[in-house]
């Protein structure tokens, strides 16, 4: 009885192990295109290069690529040409500040001024009625509408262990100490059952 | 056991094993008050509530050395709130922490709703304004950064530990009956716990909440008439934004908190459930395991309580630390039409099927899941509860959690340029 539990358990690991392997070799080939069609306004296709730019800015070649569909695409109304071509030039150039700053121009976004930048609370960003629809000064954001025009840096938290974390960290420990006393303390006796 | 038997299973089974029985003695205790031979003294002392400051209650922690003015105190207090009558028995194993991993959820949940309610004094849940609001609660707000931290590893605290309540109530086959009500329950507020962790997402509105939004649209365009509510065209001059909100603050947690009491009812209508470990140590007998539930040392609920206030504790501790050391930061303001993030690593499993199969296979893939969970109290009619005699169900569980854990990780290593194509 026990061998043949045994050998099922075996069996059931082994079984396991194979469906993982047939899964992660099958991953590769199966990661299939999921994109959607691009826009055909250059406004679109110039906020997208500049959030690209923003979010992953090792991600030159989809940039670039972004700023090429947006000069020659079929809708240009609200951008100025001449400044996403000078855009690009700057991405090539490896001077992505520059290009973003131009790109931001190039639509009449607001632009960015630091990664420390911080919009006040209800602060719309109007900036103008080119940067999209639901941002101009008259329309709020309806819907799924993104809403803003601005493109503020990432903000990456940094902790320096000084004065209100470094009190707020000693007292969570504490707290978690406590804590630990107390289930120790309050664990049960696990005495011995005689049914 | 007939329709119209109202009897508690333990008791009937208990009763009909001979002898005296705690499930037996429960059962009674409904109708009459705890009886005198099997609860502790202790805990038998708060069969009836003190009249006035002649009958002091006995704790069962020390209160006869107290001194007499605690006790009239306590006396007054419970006369009038009734505390005493969470006193009532327990098997002692409901103290050990598997048992107590869904007392700690609760108690995570406690942080999370005092923890929003502050955030939820600053933040502005408008398009325009969102993600702007939270950067300064970030960087403005005294302690906000903090507190965000608590909120943002506190749900992943939240979402683990229900998990991990949801294995070990599988594992011992403590959905079985008659608590597959309670199991039911269960599953809907795992599933909440996801929707609030998917509309909390989305509120920071940066490139990942916008991406996380999208798939909100796309499901709520499939599901057609019965995904109005996820769509925009429900309210067109609301934003989203503004709904999914609401459903953070107020739609969700509601009805985590009204199943939440249902859930502890049943527990306490059909008792913490058996620990089938202590059975077959014994035998593997189904009487013996009611036997050795029956014959387990008990202890009052009040207890369990301070055992699972003090992981509760071990908790909020971890929590703190998180958000000092890892506070979460912010992306910035999102733009449609791109796809460059991934979405939470909850959802990672969902993302690699997506990648896969498209968007629709999400809905298909969560629908199973949760189609299968709902299932299992009914398509498992196993009576063992020790996992080492549910071959067929521990298999199940081993392929759900293996595909889910290889898929994560397929979506951990793979770039968002694979999503894309």
């Amino acid at each position: 009885m026990h061998s043949t539990r045994s050998s099922i358990a075996r069996g059931a690991v082994v079984a396991l192990a194979a469906l993982a392997v047939v899964l992660f070799s099958w991953a590769p080939s199966a990661l299939a295109d999921a994109g959607e069609g691009e826009s055909d306004k250059s406004t679109d296709l110039v906020r997208q290069a500049i959030a690209i730019l923003v979010n992953e800015p090792d991600n030159m070649e989809s940039v670039a690529e972004k700023l090429d569909d947006a000069s020659s695409a079929p809708d240009q109304s609200g951008t100025d040409v001449a400044l996403v071509v000078s855009a690009r030039d700057a991405l090539m150039a490896n001077d992505p500040h520059r290009a973003r700053t131009l790109a931001e121009q190039a639509i009449g976004a607001k632009p960015h001024l630091a990664s420390a930048e911080t919009p006040a609370i209800g602060e719309t960003t109007p900036s103008s009625a080119t940067a999209g629809e639901g941002t101009s000064p008259m329309t709020m954001a309806t819907g799924a509408q993104a809403g803003e025009a601005t493109f503020p840096d990432p903000l990456e938290v940094r902790t320096e262990l000084a004065g209100r974390d470094l009190t707020v960290l000693v007292l969570s420990i504490l707290v978690g100490a406590v804590g630990v006393y107390l289930a120790l303390r309050f664990r049960p006796q696990r005495r011995e059952v005689h049914p | 056991m007939s329709d119209i038997d109202h009897r508690h299973p333990k008791a009937e089974a208990a009763e009909s094993n001979g002898g005296t029985h705690r499930a037996a003695v429960e059962e009674r205790a409904d109708a009459d008050g705890p009886p005198p031979d099997t609860v502790e003294p202790s805990v038998r002392a708060e069969g009836k509530p003190p009249t006035g400051d002649t009958a002091p209650p006995t704790t069962g922690d020390g209160d006869g050395d107290k001194p007499p003015w605690r006790r009239r105190a306590w006396a007054v207090i419970d006369e009038r709130l009734g505390l005493s009558a969470l006193r009532y028995p327990v098997p002692e194993h409901a103290n050990n922490i598997a048992w107590s991993l869904g007392g700690v959820t609760a108690s995570v949940l406690l942080v999370l709703i005092a923890t929003g309610i502050v955030l939820a004094q600053f933040y502005n849940p408008t398009p325009e304004a969102a993600n702007g609001s939270v950067r300064d609660i970030i960087t403005n707000v005294w302690l906000g950064s903090t507190l965000r931290g608590v909120h943002y590893w506190g749900a992943q605290a939240m979402y683990v530990l229900a998990v991990l309540h949801l294995l070990r109530v599988f594992v011992t086959g403590s959905y079985k009956r008659p608590r597959e009500a309670n199991w039911l329950i269960g599953v809907g507020m795992l599933a909440l716990v996801i929707g609030a962790v998917f509309t909390g997402t989305v509120l920071k509105w940066d490139q990942e909440s916008f991406e996380a939004l999208g798939h909100n649209l796309e499901i709520g365009e499939f599901l057609g008439g019965a995904g109005l509510w996820f769509s925009a065209d429900l309210s067109k001059s609301i934003p989203l934004l503004e709904r999914l909100y609401v459903a953070h603050i107020v739609i969700i947690p509601g009805l985590i908190l009204a199943l939440l009491a249902a859930h502890m009812l049943l527990i306490k209508r059909h008792g913490i459930s058996p620990d089938p470990s202590l059975a077959t140590a014994t035998g593997d007998d189904a009487a013996v395991e009611v036997a050795v539930e029956t014959a387990e040392p008990v202890e009052p609920f009040t207890h369990h309580l301070r055992r699972v206030g003090a992981l509760g504790l071990i908790v909020i501790g971890v929590l703190g630390v998180l958000a000092v050391l890892y506070p979460p930061g912010i992306g910035p303001s999102p733009v449609e039409g791109i796809e460059v993030t991934k979405p939470p690593w909850m959802f990672w499993w969902l993302y690699t099927i997506e990648n896969w199969f498209g968007i629709q296979a999400i809905i298909w893939a969560s629908a199973a899941l949760f189609a299968l969970l709902a299932a299992v109290p009914f398509i498992d009619r196993n009576p063992a509860r020790s996992w080492r005699k549910r071959p067929v169900a521990m298999t199940l569980l081993g392929l759900v959690l293996v595909t889910m854990i290889v898929f994560t990780i397929i979506t951990g290593v793979s770039s968002v340029a694979s999503h894309l194509g």
